[in-house]
């Protein structure tokens, strides 16, 4: 091989080998956000429908990692029943986050009830009227928090919580 | 020798094209994200702004109005129902598609009346307080509201 090949070669490799070391790095610090981003859809969609925060409800307890939300109940015209709640129950458990729904009896929702893996930490807080939650992964965390307040609804685009 | 850094190049080259294809996704899914995420803070805000105005004119019927928020024109609409509940729409005007959400206020709660000032003699004598405390300019109705909703706190913290 001619010399000037060789250099142009030992560079090209070099310059890519930087260049993709430093794709992986952004990989992994955008993997941790894209997790936080689908999380926090789930959790914002609920949280928007609520209309308020359950000490206990079904033998869950709101704690750290327990979040209680009353939603209140719609017909399948979406049309808010008066003084009906459902509950959305969200539990969080070495990585895996539960989704559920425990409808009323009037109301049109289905239970549903469905989980994610590989979540990291995921605890919830309750301060001063807010509601939030915080995921971490080791490497970063995000949180995002949401004030739930009493005596106005979202009318819901449908009838799926989560 | 040639076939091998041939190879190697080939490797090198359709790698890098990969990274560059997916940079552009990511860019785009990010571009995503934060549009909607501009979305809801804009929704929000029209939100608090239609609230505050109910506040303000209780009185009205109908409540319509329409502003600007970083370039983007944003409006809601607060209607008094037959059954006592208050319909709140508020909306992003955007040439493609139409965003918005809508709200139903419960008024079964009332909200406080703002008292009227007291009317007292003052005489020449009466002291002036030398200061006002901090607690004397909240306004109590703000406080102590049960007002509405879920609002999202425009805030995204990012906690090492």
């Amino acid at each position: 091989l001619k010399r000037p090949t060789v250099i142009f070669l030992t560079i090209a490799v070099i310059l890519s080998a930087a260049l993709q070391s430093l794709f992986a790095v952004f990989y992994v610090r955008i993997s941790d956000f894209y997790l936080f981003s689908t999380l926090r859809k789930k959790i914002e969609k609920t949280a928007r429908l609520s209309c308020g925060i359950e000490d206990s409800f079904a033998g869950f307890t709101k704690s750290r990692s327990i979040a209680i939300l009353k939603l209140p109940s719609c017909t399948a015209d979406r049309i808010i029943l008066s003084g009906v709640t459902d509950h959305a129950v969200i539990m969080a458990d070495k990585n895996v986050l539960v989704f559920s729904i425990y409808p009323s009896d009037t109301g049109a929702r289905k239970h549903i009830s469905f989980y994610m893996k590989n979540t990291g930490a995921v605890d919830f807080n309750y301060a001063g009227g807010l509601f939030g939650f915080r995921c971490g992964t080791g490497r970063s965390s995000y949180a995002r928090n949401f004030y739930i307040m009493q005596g106005l609804y979202l009318i819901p685009p449908g009838l799926e919580a989560f | 020798v040639k076939k091998i850094l041939f190879c190697l190049i080939l490797l090198i080259i359709s790698n890098n094209i990969f990274v560059f294809i997916y940079g552009i996704c990511a860019y785009c899914r990010a571009s995503d994200y934060v549009n909607k995420q501009q979305e809801n803070y804009i929704l929000d805000s029209a939100l608090t702004l239609a609230l505050h105005a109910h506040e303000d004119n209780i009185l009205l019927p109908e409540i319509e109005k329409e502003f600007r928020l970083k370039g983007i024109g944003a409006g809601f609409v607060l209607k008094k129902l037959d059954t006592g509940k208050i319909y709140i729409k508020v909306y992003i005007k955007e040439r493609n598609k139409a965003v918005y959400r809508e709200y139903l206020k419960d008024t079964a709660v009332p909200l406080p009346a703002r008292a009227a000032p007291p009317i007292t003699a003052v005489s020449a004598s009466a002291p002036v307080p030398a200061t006002i405390t901090a607690s004397a300019l909240q306004t109590p109705h703000i406080a102590a509201s049960p007002s509405p909703t879920v609002i999202a706190v425009p805030t995204f913290t990012l906690l090492k």
